[in-house]
């Protein structure tokens, strides 16, 4: 049973997220402003929190700010705020994600399961050799199997290696072409459209949401990357 | 403890009222300030007359003779001349007058005798006679008379016991003993004099000014008097009393005694003088601005004023001039001007034309002294062009120097300046409204979002919902769609106005623009396909690198991109290509538009303008302005052609070397 709590000041929004998580696995907690999450926080065993930013009494910033002295339970703001400044003050600040409102449900629901099982599951981490990890994504060379968060995920051989190329080097950014003559082994005369198309169903496979995903990054202009997992 | 106590009690009011009071009371007291002053001559003279006595205790080396010696040797001097005084009554022939001189002074007893010893005078007073002070000389006898030949006497004086009459000897005795008393003593008297003389001067300094019962000081008398009139009347009228006194009495009274009164008085004199002129000058101190009171600073306050007045007329006269000459129309004036130049060549000419080498000379001058005008005034013009020219390209920081300029260049060259202020100012109130702008519409577009989430979520739950009516289901994702729009919208928004005032951050950097037409080949094949285009991507085989924002750029390929797939024909090619043309990246992208675009190039990147005039497509007429405006912030350009159904966007970018 996991306890989420849920924080907004917007009581119809907080109904819809209840309607959206409702699962027997979730406990969900509500509060409507920051000093309520905090206080909720004191007196339960909280696993995840989904907070807005703007409330009255105490914004959610501040709020995780205070929260973040005592816990390292996983939070996700929540919030109208899309300035990039917004989301970045959000993230180093303490956040673990960052959604953007009007949010889609089913990320939402995605997102939180994702937290959760990094948070719960997936927070010792075994390393064994021949497995690359990177946050929630294991990929198994012996196996020539990928998970994400756990739950299979079904690659071409083609995406396969080009995960397994980025995953080696995590951070490096690779051009197409040098995608291209790796995987291929192969000259790239004017087919490097054929790796972009293949990184977007990569990206399509594993993550939330293909358009800001967050472990294979398009760098525009040079070339795409695997972030280097915070977790790995 | 009770002492103490007592102490600690007092303390505070001591230090509070007391020594003020005492201090006011006592500065502010004329008995004070007279007793003060009086004491101050007194002691200024004390100290002088001990200088004096202790130079003279010091020459007659008082410290190594004793006092009887000293005495016997002072004495002796006296009685010698006491002698011949006696000797000459006596040998011619007075003895009366003798005797009368000897019982005047205190000459116990006195006698003369001859060569051989044999007494041929002798007085005697009667009294006791001393046994310590007697004393004998020779003298001669001058006038040869019968009774005393011309011959060597002895003259023997002999001192009364005690002194009892007060001549010189009773002097002499009293001012050696004094001497004596005093010649260890006379430092500490000098010491102790001239202590209190300082502390009188210092506190008559301290009380000038004050008064019994008043606050802060106040003029006097005497300060209403210019300050160098004081002085140097004060000390050239004590110059001028002293050097009458000393001409008119000094020189016709013998008396040493007289001398030194004299001398006194004019020492007491000078103290009082310098005294009271010191008093003054702290005064003034005191009262602040001591210079103004002086005939000096009133001059040199009049020359200032006059100068002013002059320079204030020689102002007048110039603008008036100036005023007048400005008045002639330019044209007019460069005429004269050389018609006056002209005029003065030909009288020169008729002047001395059959000198040819002074006209040769003169001629040279003039056209040196031409040259630096001419010069000076293309120089200026210069200068006026560079300010227009950097105006006109659009330099509004631009500042014309017009402060080695003159007349009509001087006026043109503010005129331009202000012209460029004016600018800079309506620039910045627009930027500013424009700032406004923006933060209203990301502030408006937070509002509206909160709300918004709901109806998203809401449309999405009711459609959920299991119903048997299909309409519902229908009409929810109806308001589900709609609502994803105007999130769109709003987003788009919020960018729109934030590129077009450029209230956005952008990093440049180094990025292949052939890397970048990939990936969006890449993003956009599925898209593509559904809408049935087909896309042809052209680039040449080297890497092609521009300097962009990677983020920003791709925000304007999806823009081109997704108008593309909106807009296109379905079934026609869709043409994406990359060249390199003088020194720029050009990236142009080329469609078949479904229906025909009646409106022009401009008018379609205007915000809000939509191909369609029945806006009936997705899409919010936002796109093409949010590139353009993207682009113009990455220093490139965007180019927009539509010819018949072609429509054809390009892109510029300059080129990394």
């Amino acid at each position: 049973m996991y306890h989420i709590l849920i924080c907004d000041d917007e009581k119809d929004i907080v109904n819809a997220l209840k309607i959206y998580l409702a699962n027997p696995e979730y406990r969900l907690f509500e509060a409507n402003t920051g000093r309520e999450a905090l206080d909720i926080m004191a007196r339960e065993e909280i696993h995840l929190v989904l907070m807005d930013i703007m409330m009255p009494e105490m914004d959610g910033i501040s709020a995780m700010v205070k929260l973040r002295e005592t816990s390292n339970v996983p939070v996700i703001l929540l919030t109208a705020k899309s300035e990039d400044t917004d989301k970045i003050l959000g993230l180093n600040v303490g956040a673990d994600d960052y959604i953007t409102k009007p949010f889609n449900p089913v990320e939402v629901a995605a997102r939180v399961r994702s937290q959760l099982r990094r948070y719960l599951q997936l927070g010792g981490g075994t390393v064994r050799p021949e497995t690359l990890r990177i946050g929630g994504i294991e990929l198994d060379d012996r196996a020539k199997a990928v998970t994400l968060d756990g739950e299979a995920v079904a690659l071409t051989p083609t995406e396969y290696e080009i995960l397994k190329l980025l995953m080696e080097h995590p951070g490096q950014v690779y051009s197409p072409k040098e995608i291209y003559r790796l995987v291929w082994k192969d000259a790239p005369y004017g087919s490097e459209n054929t790796v972009a198309v293949h990184i977007r169903h990569l990206r399509e496979k594993l993550e939330i949401d293909p358009a800001e995903p967050r472990y294979l990054k398009v760098v525009w202009g040079q070339g795409y990357k695997m972030e280097k997992g915070k977790r790995a | 403890m009770n002492d103490l106590q007592e102490t600690t009690l007092f303390l505070p009011e001591n230090e509070q009222g007391k020594p003020g009071k005492k201090r006011g009371r006592l500065t502010g007291s004329l008995a004070a300030k007279v007793t003060a002053y009086i004491l101050l001559v007194l002691m200024v003279m004390v100290t002088a007359g001990g200088v004096l006595g202790a130079a003279v205790i010091a020459d007659q080396n008082l410290y190594t003779i004793s006092k009887e010696t000293y005495k016997y040797d002072q004495f002796e001097g006296i009685a010698r001349r006491d002698g011949m005084r006696i000797a000459s009554e006596v040998l011619a022939g007075n003895s009366e007058g003798a005797e009368r001189y000897c019982a005047e002074r205190n000459v116990g007893e006195a006698s003369i005798y001859k060569e051989d010893g044999t007494k041929i005078w002798i007085w005697r007073s009667g009294q006791a006679v001393s046994d310590q002070w007697s004393f004998s000389d020779i003298t001669q006898s001058w006038n040869g008379d019968s009774a005393y030949p011309k011959a060597f006497y002895q003259v023997r004086v002999t001192l009364t016991a005690g002194l009892p009459v007060g001549d010189t000897y009773a002097m002499a005795d009293k001012l050696i003993d004094l001497a004596y008393a005093l010649r260890y003593w006379i430092y500490a008297i000098i010491a102790v004099a001239a202590v209190l003389s300082v502390v009188c001067f210092v506190f008559l300094l301290c009380a000038s000014g004050h008064h019994t019962g008043e606050e802060g000081v106040r003029p006097g008398w005497g300060t209403r008097l210019p300050l160098d009139v004081l002085t140097i009347g004060g000390f050239l009228g004590s110059f001028f009393l002293m050097e009458l006194v000393i001409e008119e009495v000094m020189y016709q009274t013998s008396s040493d005694l007289l001398t030194l009164l004299l001398l006194a008085a004019c020492g007491v004199y000078a103290v009082i003088v310098f005294t009271g002129w010191c008093m003054s000058l702290a005064l003034r101190i005191k009262l602040g601005s001591w210079w103004k009171n002086t005939v000096v600073w009133w001059i040199l306050l009049l020359a200032v004023r006059v100068c002013k007045k002059l320079r204030h007329g020689l102002d007048v006269l110039g603008s008036g001039a100036a005023a007048l000459l400005r008045g002639i129309p330019l044209v007019w004036k460069t005429a004269a001007v050389f018609a006056g130049i002209s005029l003065l060549e030909f009288l020169l000419i008729l002047m001395c034309w059959w000198e040819t080498d002074v006209l040769l000379v003169l001629w040279l001058l003039e056209k040196l002294v031409l040259f630096g005008v001419v010069l000076y005034c293309a120089l200026v013009l210069r200068k006026l062009q560079k300010g227009g020219e950097a105006l006109a390209s659009g330099d509004l920081e631009y500042h014309v120097d017009t402060r080695r300029m003159f007349w009509d260049f001087r006026r043109h060259g503010e005129d331009l300046n202000s012209i460029a202020q004016g600018m800079t100012r309506a620039v910045d109130q627009r930027m500013k409204s424009e700032r406004l702008k923006t933060e209203l519409i990301t502030n408006v577009s937070h509002d509206i979002k909160t709300p918004l989430t709901s109806i998203i979520n809401y449309a999405d739950l009711i459609g959920r919902e299991p119903c048997d009516n299909e309409k519902i289901t229908e009409y929810a994702g109806v308001l589900l769609r709609q609502s994803e729009r105007l999130k769109k919208l709003i987003e788009d928004l919020v960018e729109a106005s934030k590129a077009s005032t450029g209230n956005l951050e952008v990093l440049l950097a180094p990025c292949e623009a052939g890397v970048l037409l990939t990936q969006a080949a890449g993003e956009y094949e599925q898209r593509l396909e559904a809408a049935n285009l087909e896309l042809v991507t052209r680039q040449p085989d080297h890497p092609v690198t521009i300097l962009a924002d990677g983020r920003r750029l791709w925000r304007v390929f999806d823009n081109l991109m997704s108008n593309i797939c909106k807009y296109a024909q379905g079934g026609t090619r869709v043409y994406l290509t990359l060249e390199e043309q003088d020194g720029q990246a050009v990236i142009s992208f080329k469609n078949t538009s479904r229906s025909p675009l009646d409106i022009s190039a401009d008018e379609l990147m205007e915000r809000f303008v939509r191909g369609d005039a029945s806006r009936n497509t997705e899409g919010n007429g936002l796109g093409l302005s949010i590139a353009r405006s993207l682009t113009d912030l990455q220093k490139g350009t965007m180019d927009l052609t539509v010819d018949g159904d072609l429509f054809k966007v390009v892109l510029r970018f300059p080129l990394v070397v």
